[in-house]
């Protein structure tokens, strides 16, 4: 009776499902149709590059001749992170190398907020992990060491892999063990990692993420300034602000009722002196990421607009970005020219998050004011709407 | 090879033991252990098109096996002290919190002890005339609540084995603290995980099939699909563990305790 029931209520899905792929394709179809004719025919504007709505085959299969170096021949180079808000170097160099990584993971009480302490579980001592940065096609060895003192056993899943879990199952270590696996970075792209031991929401939710960028073959466009920002929800058994150790909440992580949602591992981890810096006239890029667990980032600027944003961390590059969506496992590449001076708030712009739950960061622009762009208040007086008439 | 064999006959030996124990010791329950009637336990990942694991009648210690208990064990049998024993029955963490090979130091006696490989518990179980717990008995008890057979049946029982369970110390205290669940047994959560006869990792060739999904369902990304109780994520933390694991692992969070 009940396995009947659930046979129609099943079928009833996939038939739902069927459609919903029929009608997405079509509009795919469509849509690439539709933007060709925009372009060809908008003579002016940015120039967008025509080619990232083609299939991208060619981005993805390794071919050069620095593909085919065996990887017993290749230039062995140790993998630099780079640690929040510090973006890692971009790496320097024109060809295929083998890249070394190695990443700790520890179990250690930390600030979540003024007053809060947390049991945090992470990659590297610190929330996000650090930022890992590799060129496409490199072939990286990665270990993976579970500090003797961790209770729990952990892993690690890089959504940069192409392979089983991501490097999960390979890298599944107890305290006090270490395990190495490799994997050719087929893919360039921003990606999140993250341990994937079940349970993997807690894992998560104890912070346990950051950020590989597998840069392209041609490098990224040069800027002034590089950040490393990665988003996360936090489930405590006290309410935001509640002082003491605070426990994780499973219920509440399973009704999805975040107390917290912060950048780079607590509130206020970019605000007064901890603030990003840049100069009047700097070109800035922020790989953003979002380790969630749950929610979805709506990440803003205030008082800015991304010049461009690589959106979900691929090749399709956006131009003239408000807000940008930001999934959970997921990331962004934004770049931004800081035209004048001022405090720039980094928000999820759904706002209570922001004021309410700590998604607040600051990016403090310096230097000579312009006029031309942006005044300042030019006056001030009261308003009658009396004296109007 | 010659490795490979030792644990081979070890391996055999204890089964043996283990046989011999059900046959002949099955009655009386040694006075730091309680009995347990046994009956139907449902796994986390129950194998699929077979029913919940039936678990015979058993007893099984009240409390894990603490440092006294062991540095006991280690006077009568030194072949499993720390100089002696060989490296595949125990890696380099075997006791190394322990400043001498019979010193126990500022350790409390009465904290479990830790440190300890599958080998050297099932060695320390099979000299007192048991053997270590299997899972599905280990869980049979750890699935009971404060007041009946079930504890995810009682309000707050998830949460709050789960936060035993992600709190402990890496010092962990005395034994014998605590509540004691519906059969009588202490500490299952709070203080150190616990060895069990059947890891289901690599070195148990027993089913592999059915372990290996096992293994997959815990490390990958929709790691709970098969689990009877999502919710229950103190299970799921022990059961990652356990497929962490081989035989001569030993770590400062991982004790024991046995069964008969």
């Amino acid at each position: 009776m009940r396995d009947k029931r659930g046979n129609v209520h099943f079928g009833a899905i996939y038939g739902i499902a069927a459609i919903i792929v029929a009608l997405a394709a079509g509009i795919a179809l469509f849509g690439n149709r539709a933007d060709a004719a925009t372009t060809s025919n908008a003579g002016t504007g940015h120039s967008h590059d025509l080619t990232i709505n083609q299939p991208n085959t060619l981005h993805v299969s390794l071919t050069d001749p620095e593909d085919l170096v065996p990887v017993d021949e290749l230039p062995v180079v140790k993998g630099v992170l780079g640690f929040a808000p510090n973006a890692a170097p971009a790496p320097d160099r024109d060809y295929r190398a083998h890249v070394e990584v190695v990443l700790d993971v520890t179990e250690k009480v930390m600030r979540l907020a003024d007053g809060v302490e947390y049991r945090f579980w992470t990659f590297g001592d610190t929330v996000p992990g650090p930022m890992i940065r590799v060129r496409h096609g490199d072939y990286v060895t990665f270990t993976l060491r579970n500090h003797p003192d961790s209770l729990m056993p952990h892993n690690i899943d890089l959504h940069a892999v192409t392979g089983q879990g991501g490097g999960a199952e390979a890298t599944l270590i107890s305290p006090g063990q270490q395990a190495t696996f490799s994997f050719t970075a087929l893919h360039p792209g921003v990606y999140i990692y993250h341990c994937a031991t079940a349970p993997v929401g807690m894992h998560i939710a104890n912070g346990m993420y950051g950020l590989i960028v597998v840069e392209p073959k041609e490098g990224f466009k040069p800027v002034d300034k590089e950040f490393y920002v990665v988003q996360g929800d936090f489930y405590t058994k006290g309410d935001f602000g509640e002082r003491g150790l605070q426990d994780f909440d499973m219920q509440r992580a399973i009704k999805e009722d975040a107390a917290y949602v912060v950048f780079n591992g607590s509130v206020g981890s970019l605000v007064g002196e901890n603030a990003l810096f840049a100069d009047v006239g700097d070109d800035v890029r922020i790989f953003f990421g979002n380790g969630g667990p749950n929610l979805t980032s709506s990440f803003h600027v205030i008082g800015e607009i991304f010049d461009t944003v690589n959106v979900e961390g691929g090749r399709l590059v956006n131009h003239d970005v408000q807000t940008t969506s930001v999934p959970a496992g997921g990331a962004v590449m934004v770049e931004f020219k800081v035209n004048v001076p001022g405090t720039y708030n980094l928000v999820d712009h759904a706002i209570f998050r922001a004021f309410n739950k700590g998604a607040v960061g600051q990016l403090v622009v310096v230097g000579d004011k312009d006029p031309s762009i942006f005044t300042e208040r030019t006056d001030i007086r009261p308003f009658d709407p009396a004296s109007e008439q | 090879m010659t490795s490979t064999a030792r644990t081979l006959s070890r391996t055999l030996r204890l089964v043996v033991a283990i046989a011999t124990a059900w046959l002949v010791g099955s009655a009386a329950a040694a006075p730091n252990m309680v009995s347990v009637k046994g009956g139907d336990v449902e796994l986390l990942f129950p194998v699929a098109d077979e029913g919940p694991t039936l678990v015979a009648p058993f007893s099984i210690d009240v409390v894990p096996v603490t440092n006294a208990d062991f540095l006991r064990f280690l006077e009568a049998h030194p072949e499993w002290q720390r100089g002696n024993v060989p490296e595949v029955f125990a890696n380099e963490n075997y006791l190394a919190a322990w400043p001498a090979e019979l010193g126990l130091g500022d350790l409390d006696p009465a904290a479990p002890v830790t440190g300890v490989s599958w080998f050297a518990a099932a060695a320390y179980c099979e000299a007192s005339g048991g053997r270590l717990p299997t899972e599905a008995e280990w869980e049979f008890v750890a699935n009971a609540g404060y007041q009946g057979p079930r504890g995810r049946d009682e309000p707050g029982f998830n949460e709050r084995i789960l936060v035993l369970t992600a709190n402990r110390s890496h010092q962990p205290g005395p034994v014998g603290q605590g509540d004691a669940n519906f059969y009588g047994v202490k500490n299952l959560h709070g203080l150190v995980w616990e060895w069990v006869f059947d890891i289901g990792s690599s070195f148990n060739t027993g089913d592999s099939r059915s372990e290996g999904d096992r293994r997959l369902q815990l490390v990958c990304g929709g790691g709970s699909a098969g689990a009877i109780d999502k919710s229950d994520y103190a299970a799921f933390l022990r059961y990652a563990f356990r497929a962490g694991l081989n035989g001569a692992y030993s770590s400062g969070g991982l004790g024991f305790r046995c069964a008969v």
